[in-house]
């Protein structure tokens, strides 16, 4: 076998070699600012990587590594959706509760490459190597607070979940290794000696990455896990981390359609279902409010999954501009828990937001906003999120499903809007202890409540942007 | 059409909102005269539409479009006729009515309070003037919003639990409305329309019989829980009670109306078939609502849920009288959502006043106002006559049509139907004996006065409307006829539902409301 020299094309990588870069320095920072600083040179580098993203992407596919690392429009769409939220995290996180040294913004940065990695790759294996970069770095954050209990027991939960399914994943790999004779996805059409083969380890790739979006049944560790973690970390996982999956998710969904692509569908339809059941129910008891967020998270992905079922229909345009909004509403929810964040006494409850629109009239309004955008009314984007999602479910065929996301949704309003009426109408003041003279993050609230709203009001161009990348399919 | 040079929906779409902007802006002692700036201006442009509206011309006027989010088929899409020709003022009217009576009764976060009041009308406007699904649903969403927040924040004791129950029973239904209307754009786009959320696109084409049944009953569970048709009326008595004078106000006045709007701006056209193959189960619904609501009120001791039983009850009867499907139920059912809003919405208003002065609404606790408030007294008589249906007033012309219609239809619905009338002059005229007259049961005797000038100026153009429908009301009709007979047209296939107008001339009271040609602009 003759040694031919692959073809690197290194400048396929160039957001991640920025962001390696900033990593790295970013580690080396420390003292008394160190996080602070770290915090605004990770969120230029971010920028960066963002900024590349129009330019790597001229209107055809960057390909290197001989193929293993492919970005087309689609996934440069999912890298700059990672990057925005990566940017938006790193900024909640510079007024957040995460230690001094440059340790969280570091180890952010390499998780973002994992992300990278993960939805460039046209091989599992560097699939599984995106995952790997994207898991380790978060089971250290995660575990961050070291003086908190609770913080640690989410840690090991996370670890432990997290390295299973890494392994599944991985066993997965094989069997697809041994069903295809190759690693390379996009090879299941090939004629098969063995589709059971192929299908279990399609099936197990999914769960292992279905981990990552907390679908359930792989959403044991995430009401834990956010609500142990440091409000910033939390707010990374809950939002930066299911980009990513999804991305795998739509890829393996998209070539996945030799004999049993369709138990896949099945599954997907059935974790969809069953998260939109289990997370909006479980939703509804919670007290904490991280904890409320977390399995609020747990649903959202079920509405999200419902994107996948409608490949290669609109799924991936209604995905994407769900992702988009999902950013917005959801890191925007945790900006202000870590504006309300108590330091002593416990985590930030339900209840303590009581009265907050006497007191902090503007925050209490940006939360409200979130709140109702994430439970999808009008008009803020959480409304045509959702509803681009419906049609595209729709019109895949899928209506008994968009009749339990109805009927869930009606049953998140409550929590969702059980908020609003904390916040809203009762006169009792909680005796939390607002933090006050933080103008970057208030800035960082304001900004992305009004990105919310004008992405209710305006969609138009957002939508014509995404559609531009992901053409609907003719059906 | 020179009038479509002016966006004149689009104005007034955004002179509340414009006003709510400035109110967020302003100081909170400019709070009340902005928002009364506000809401008069918006009044007085939603008189523009009825003065320039051209009577006896079908279809939408002052039409406005322009795309809005195009990757999805919705744009902004705007126009009237004569169904909500007259809703649009009567909304301008009943907001302005509320802004005036909130004025003192409003203590905390008045800012907040006019804001929400003023988002809620720009919604209520929308959702009269929307020609596109998707953005009736954006304008009848939004306003839920605003109205959570007027129920649970200046609300009395129980009203976080009554806010939530209402907002949750709404989007209950109007989810599956969402659903509905997707699939019809589907529909539309595979009878070769295109994927379009446009309503006029949408009648121009007919929707398949199998799909017609489920779509109705998708479309018709949002706007029941609306109207509210029994059994998914248990969310208004809360709300009415705990939610404030002007909450109330709107909410009987407009709200409600907007579930009998949408039965005929989107059940009747698209779904013909599935409406006829309905109606025995809806008028069964509306007259069990007719009765039901009646009893309960009855047996009512606080005065805003006597009143709110009566609306269930009222609307009841509009329901039954629509789906008559002839000329008389039509005109009847939409003259009486206009009666309707200005009598409950002027009770809600008297029923507030009485509540400002002796801090009750039990009606064991009232009593002998007749002669201590002899101008709030005649104010109550005439708005309690009016809604009870007394000839000569606005509550008469809807009835009468209403129970006309049912009597075309069969003789035993009308029968059923007119018991309406006859309970509701029954608990009305006792409710009034019980507060007015009789001997002031109350325990304190503490002085209060009569009807402010404030108050008056409040009343005093509903009652003088209450009036002016009830003598004049080919004044409605005329305008009303045309669209009346399109919805017969496109919703009832046979000739045997059509109500001959030659039916019109047996009674005098019908010469008036059905004779378009002799007042014709």
């Amino acid at each position: 076998m003759a040694l031919s020299i692959p073809d690197v094309n290194l400048a396929s990588l160039l957001p991640e070699i920025i962001l390696l870069a900033a990593a790295t320095a970013a580690l080396f920072l420390s003292g008394r600012d160190g996080h602070r600083r770290a915090a605004s040179w990770a969120a230029a580098a971010v920028a960066a990587s963002l900024l590349t993203t129009p330019v790597l992407f001229r209107g055809a596919d960057v390909a290197g590594f001989d193929g293993l690392i492919v970005k087309d429009g689609g996934t440069l769409l999912f890298l700059a959706l990672m990057d925005l939220a990566a940017l938006v995290a790193l900024f909640l996180s510079r007024d957040g509760d995460v230690g001094r040294g440059g340790e969280f913004c570091g180890l952010a940065l390499f998780a973002l490459i994992g992300m990278h990695v993960m939805a460039a790759g046209r091989d599992l294996l560097v699939v599984f190597l995106g995952l790997e970069i994207l898991a380790l770095p978060l089971y250290i954050l995660v575990g961050s607070d070291r003086m908190a209990r609770d913080g640690m027991e989410g840690a090991v939960k996370y670890f432990l979940l997290g390295s299973f399914s890494s392994a599944l994943f991985l066993l997965g790999l094989a069997f697809y290794y041994g069903a295809t004779g190759t690693t390379a996805l996009g090879a299941a059409p090939m004629a098969l000696s063995s589709p059971a083969l192929l299908f279990a380890g399609l099936a197990l790739v999914t769960v292992g990455v279905g981990f990552k979006i907390a679908a359930v049944p792989f959403h044991m560790w995430a009401p834990d896990t956010y609500e142990g973690a440091p409000v910033p970390v939390a707010a990374y996982i809950s939002v930066a981390p299911k980009i990513a999956a999804f991305a795998v998710l739509v890829r393996i969904g998209l070539d996945a359609t030799g004999p049993g692509s369709d138990s896949i569908t099945q599954a997907v339809l059935v974790m969809s279902v069953a998260s939109m059941i289990v997370g909006n129910l479980a939703a509804l008891r919670q007290a904490g409010f991280v904890r409320m967020l977390a399995y609020s998270g747990i649903a959202q992905a079920g509405t999200m999954l419902i994107g996948l079922l409608a490949l290669p229909g609109e799924g991936r345009a209604a995905l994407s501009f769900y992702l988009l909004v999902y950013i917005f509403m959801n890191l925007g929810a945790f900006a202000a828990a870590v504006a309300l964040c108590r330091r002593e006494g416990g985590r930030l409850q339900i209840e303590d937001l009581s009265g907050l629109a006497a007191r902090r009239p503007l925050l209490a309004f940006a939360l409200a906003v979130f709140m109702v955008s994430l439970a999808g009314l009008p008009p803020t984007g959480g409304f045509f999120a959702k509803f681009y999602l419906f049609k595209a479910g729709i019109e895949a065929g899928y209506l008994p499903v968009i009749l339990v996301a109805i009927v869930m949704t009606v049953v998140s309003l409550y929590y969702y809007l059980r908020i609003v009426a904390f916040m809203y109408m009762r006169d009792d003041t909680g005796c939390l202890e607002i933090r006050t003279g933080l103008p970057l993050l208030a800035g960082l609230i304001g900004t992305v409540a009004i990105l919310t709203l004008l992405s209710g009001i305006l969609p138009g161009e957002l939508l014509r942007g995404i559609l531009a990348i992901f053409p609907p399919a003719a059906l | 059409m020179t009038m479509n040079d002016i966006p004149l929906l689009s104005i007034l779409i955004a002179l509340p909102l414009a006003g709510s902007a400035l109110v967020l802006l302003m100081e909170e002692r400019w709070a009340r005269a902005v928002s009364l700036a506000a809401a008069l201006s918006t009044f007085l442009a939603t008189l523009a539409p009825l003065y320039l509206f051209r009577t006896g011309q079908p279809g939408f006027q002052f039409v406005e479009h322009y795309p809005w989010v195009g990757a999805l088929g919705i744009s902004w899409h705007l126009g009237i006729d004569g169904l909500s020709l007259f809703l649009m003022p009567l909304t301008g009217f009943l907001s302005l009515a509320a802004v005036l009576v909130s004025w003192n009764a409003v203590g905390q976060k008045v800012k907040a309070y006019f804001v929400s009041f003023l988002v809620l009308e720009a919604g209520m406007l929308g959702v009269f003037a929307a020609l596109d699904a998707i953005l009736f649903y954006v304008f009848w969403e939004a306003m839920l919003i605003p109205m959570f927040l007027i129920i649970g924040i200046w609300g009395s004791e129980n009203r976080r639990y009554a806010a939530l129950k209402f907002i949750l029973y709404t989007v209950a239904g109007s989810l599956f409305l969402l659903v509905g209307f997707i699939v019809m754009a589907f529909l539309a786009q595979s009878a070769g329309i295109g994927f379009s959320f446009d309503l006029t696109r949408w009648m121009a084409f007919r929707v398949p019989a199998s799909h017609q049944y489920w779509l109705f009953a998708f479309f018709f569970l949002a706007f029941a829980v609306k109207v509210p048709l029994f059994p998914l009326h248990t969310w208004l008595p809360d709300a009415h009670v705990e939610a404030p004078t002007a909450g109330s106000v709107l909410l009987a006045g407009v709200l409600l109306k907007m579930g009998v709007y949408g039965i005929l701006r989107f059940c009747f056209p698209l779904f013909p078939e599935a409406t006829v193959f309905f109606t025995p189960a809806v008028m069964t619904l509306g007259l069990i609502g007719v009765i039901y609501g009646a009893l309960l009120a009855f047996a009512q001791e606080d005065l805003k849920r006597l009143v709110a039983y009566s609306s269930v009850s009222h609307m009841g009867l509009i329901v039954v009288g629509i789906f008559c499907l002839n000329l008389a139920g039509l005109k009847g059912g939409i003259v009486q959502m206009l009666n309707h809003g200005l009598s409950t919405g002027a009770l809600f208003i008297l029923v507030g006043a009485l509540y400002e002065r002796k801090k009750t609404r039990n009606l064991n606790r009232l009593g002998g106002l007749a002669g201590r408030t002899p101008v709030l007294a005649t104010f109550f008589v005439i708005t309690m006559l009016s809604s009870v249906g007394l000839p000569g007033l606005n509550g008469f012309v809807g009835e009468f049509l209403l129970l006309m219609g049912s009597f075309q239809f069969a003789w035993w619905l009308g029968a059923l139907a007119a018991t309406s009338v006859v309970l509701g002059a029954v608990y009305l005229l006792w409710m009034t004996q019980r507060v007015l007259f009789e001997k002031d049961r109350s325990p304190e005797r503490s002085g209060f006065g009569d009807f402010s000038l404030r108050e008056r100026i409040v009343m005093t153009p509903m009652v003088l409307l209450m009036f002016l429908i009830g003598l004049f009301p080919a004044v409605l009709t005329d305008r009303l006829e045309p669209t009346a007979r399109e919805i017969i047209s496109v919703s009832a296939p046979g000739p045997a539902r059509e109500a001959s107008p030659a039916a019109g001339t047996k009674t005098p009271m019908e010469e008036v409301t059905h004779g378009p040609q002799h007042s014709g602009r």
